[in-house]
């Protein structure tokens, strides 16, 4: 017997088993409807709607040093040293619209973020502007460092405090790269040394970083699609519906033994372990089947975009995967024990605690961040994040880690599935 | 050359001797009934057969090959019809013939063939498109024994084919076994209905916890007991006294009241009679009817445990 031939029966099966169906598509189609409905209002114009940043900045340089980074700068102050400094981003329009600041000194910074008060301290250290200096002048190799302390119960609003500091940072890193490379050649060109201290500078910053480098950068952090609810729910709730695929095919290996097709089949020669296999290939198919329907369906009645088809299809795979893994597991606990319990329990207990550890219920953007640490170790938690990324239109590297973590887990479920599997009572 | 060779066949569950260092072989083209109560180690047996239980002990050759050491020997001949109805309800009949058929590695044109042929022997073919849960009972039976007869098998195993269906459908399986006898196919046959192992078997085999405590033809196993017989009397009345008394008759060896109705089974025929018309005409009852009756594989079984086969 072709192992196709026990996927395709047991496909049918499954497609045939009205409770089964209902469960699959039915219901998730009706949930995506009512909590994009209901909780439409967390999500602003197709955006998650979020609390103004608040950070209090520590500004540790001395006076003198932004007058040293002015004349290494250029001719007589002509440059304006200010406009690299993290208040010139700070103070943008862009920024602005989101996020306030104050500057204080450490200790105020501290108590105001214990009693709630701000999302995040940023501290720039003493010699801040003097590294700066170094990057104008290619003289300094060291690296920028301002620290940022986080609120932790406000994880998205320091997340995002975060963020535009790093910007910031890397876009002075790459500003250094590219002075470290212009000075090696000019030197290499023959060029004196001190001629290049009569460089007007300003013009050369202006050309280097194609007149505004920093703003290029935030404009990079504004390129991410926000997602609408209904985006985010179709998401979210196929996700946690593909883990009741997992718990549907849990069912196909006692199923044979309870309707005692089993023994007929082993006396047909069919081993129990390429049923196994045959029925693990069934479980990764009906699962992408529902992952292909419902994502479909919501984009046909939503006008969802899910990016690049490719990435997509990717991601789909790999929470295939994984949910095949967990679903070998629990076929074989449910043959091993012969109790068709093992499948309920799966599904009205452990999979609602995995909707919600995922962030299938509630985005985890606006949950406590253990949630979003927990979310790591849940297949549908994996999978939001990676459509969700994929969704709002992160690059491929910044989903790779989600994609391994659910093919890995996928594996690991596999595996321990095997190791569980009864041996055959016949050699 | 037997086509099936059993010897000191043993398995154990635990401390339960459910077959206990049986012999037996299976001539083919032969019927072999196999007829025991329940926990007589039947089932076990055919489980051994059909390689889906490892014997403790003893050996099972089809063909002459070892079938423990090499169960791909009979796996690809056999044609395994459960007990229990083994069919997906939720598949349509030609589904299930299908799946069943390319579990024995039929395809194509072969498959759909040999589908339209036994469909037919087992008369389901207006029936086929739909599933199995809405068959009748005698319907889903019969779909299971036509799964097992698709790939052709020149030895099946029936372990009680027609428990709980209809006449008409238990006539039409009867006559289904008779027509794969026809054909010179190996048949097991297993059933709680006496009759029908009398009507269909060349040979039985009596089990009885775990061991074969009868084993022929129908006549060489009755001409065991010795002439035994069963004895119909039909009374004008019947009391407890001329009860007592016919059953304390040495050649009596189990008398059973149904009302005025009396069952006797016996040893030899004639001097039972006689010691029975005997004490009836001595009693205050009217003798309505008497009749003898040949000993059934039932009184055998009798004879042999004193138990009736369905306790």
């Amino acid at each position: 017997m072709k192992m196709t031939d026990i996927i395709k029966k047991d496909l049918r099966v499954v497609l045939r088993d009205r409770v089964a169906l209902i469960f699959i598509f039915l219901m998730p189609i009706v949930l995506i409807t009512i909590l994009s409905f209901a909780l439409g209002g967390m999500f602003d114009s197709g955006g998650v709607t979020i609390d103004r940043v608040r950070i209090a900045v520590v500004d540790n340089t001395a006076p003198d040093e932004t007058l040293a980074l002015s004349r290494a700068a250029g001719k007589d102050g002509a440059f304006d040293a200010g406009s690299l400094s993290l208040y010139a981003v700070l103070d943008s329009d862009e920024v602005s619209q989101f996020l306030s600041y104050t500057v204080t000194d450490e200790q105020t910074a501290r108590t105001q973020l214990e009693n709630g008060e701000i999302d995040a301290v940023v501290t720039i250290p003493k010699g801040f502007v003097s590294g700066m200096t170094g990057v104008m002048t290619g003289a300094g190799k060291g690296g920028l460092h301002i620290d940022v302390m986080r609120a932790k119960d406000r994880s998205l609003q320091a997340g995002i405090a975060a963020g535009i500091v790093r910007a910031y940072t890397d876009t002075l890193s790459d500003l250094s790269a590219d002075m470290s490379i212009l000075l090696d050649t000019a030197l290499k060109g023959g060029i004196a040394p001190e001629a290049l201290g009569r460089l007007d500078f300003r013009s050369f910053m202006e050309g280097l970083s194609h007149k505004d480098s920093i703003s290029m950068d935030m404009r990079g952090i504004k390129a991410r699609k926000a997602l609408g609810s209904f985006s985010y729910y179709s998401i979210a709730i196929t996700c946690m519906f593909v883990l009741y695929a997992a718990g549907q095919g849990s069912s196909f290996l006692l199923t044979e033994s309870q309707e005692n097709t089993l023994p007929r089949l082993r006396a047909a020669g069919v081993s129990v372990k390429k049923l196994l296999l045959g029925k693990s290939v069934a479980v990764f198919c009906l699962c992408m089947i529902q992952l292909i329907v419902l994502l479909g369906l919501s984009t046909l009645a939503f006008g969802l975009d899910w990016g690049d088809p490719l990435v997509f299809v990717l991601i789909s795979v790999c929470v295939a995967v994984s949910i095949t893994g967990l679903g070998v597991l629990l076929m074989v606990l449910m043959y091993r024990t012969g109790n068709p319990a093992v499948g309920s329990v799966f599904q009205s207990v452990i999979a609602q605690v995995f909707a919600l550890f995922g962030g299938s219920f509630l985005p985890l953007s606006i949950l406590p961040a253990f949630f979003s640490t927990a979310a790591l170790f849940t297949p549908n938690g994996l999978a939001v994040m990676a459509y969700t990324g994929s969704v709002s239109g992160a690059p491929l590297s910044e989903i790779l880690p989600y994609l391994g973590g659910s093919v890995l887990m996928g594996i690991a479920l596999y595996f321990l599935g095997l190791k569980l599997f009864p041996k055959e009572r016949r050699a | 050359m037997a086509l099936l060779e059993i010897e000191k066949l043993r398995k154990y569950f635990k401390n339960i001797k459910a077959v206990d260092g049986i012999s037996f072989s299976v001539e083919q083209g032969d019927i072999l009934g196999l007829l025991g109560p329940n926990g007589a180690g039947k089932s076990t047996t055919i489980s051994m057969i059909a390689t889906l239980v490892s014997p403790d002990d003893g050996t099972i050759r089809f063909k002459g090959e070892d079938i423990v050491k090499n169960p791909k020997a009979i796996q690809q001949s056999l044609g395994l019809v459960p007990q229990e109805i083994a069919l997906y309800p939720n598949l349509t009949g030609l589904e299930n013939l299908q799946f069943w058929g390319r579990a024995y590695g039929l395809n194509g044109k072969e498959l759909k063939k040999r589908i339209e042929g036994v469909s037919e022997v087992i008369g389901i073919t207006e029936r086929l498109k739909d599933r199995v849960k809405k068959y009748s009972g005698g319907m889903q039976r019969r779909l299971n024994i036509g799964a097992a007869l698709l790939h052709n098998p020149e030895f099946i195993i029936m372990d009680e084919p027609t428990v709980g269906i209809d006449p008409q459908s238990r006539n039409h399986i009867l006559d289904t076994v008779k027509a794969l006898a026809s054909q010179n196919i190996t048949i097991i046959y297993t059933s709680h209905y006496m009759e029908e192992v009398e009507t269909l078997c060349d040979r039985v085999c009596i089990m009885d916890g775990g061991k074969i405590i009868a084993a022929g033809t129908k006549d060489e196993i009755t001409s065991s007991l010795g002439g035994g017989c069963e004895l119909c009397l039909r009374l004008s009345k019947t009391d407890a006294a001329l009860c007592e008394k016919l059953a304390a008759l040495p050649e009596v060896k189990k008398l059973s009241a149904d009302g005025d109705a009396l069952l006797i089974t016996a040893g030899d025929a004639d001097t039972a009679a006689r010691a029975v018309l005997d004490a009836v005409s001595k009693s205050s009852a009217s003798l309505l009817s008497f009749d003898t009756k040949k000993p059934s594989l039932e009184t055998v079984f009798l004879n042999l445990t004193g138990r009736a086969l369905r306790d």
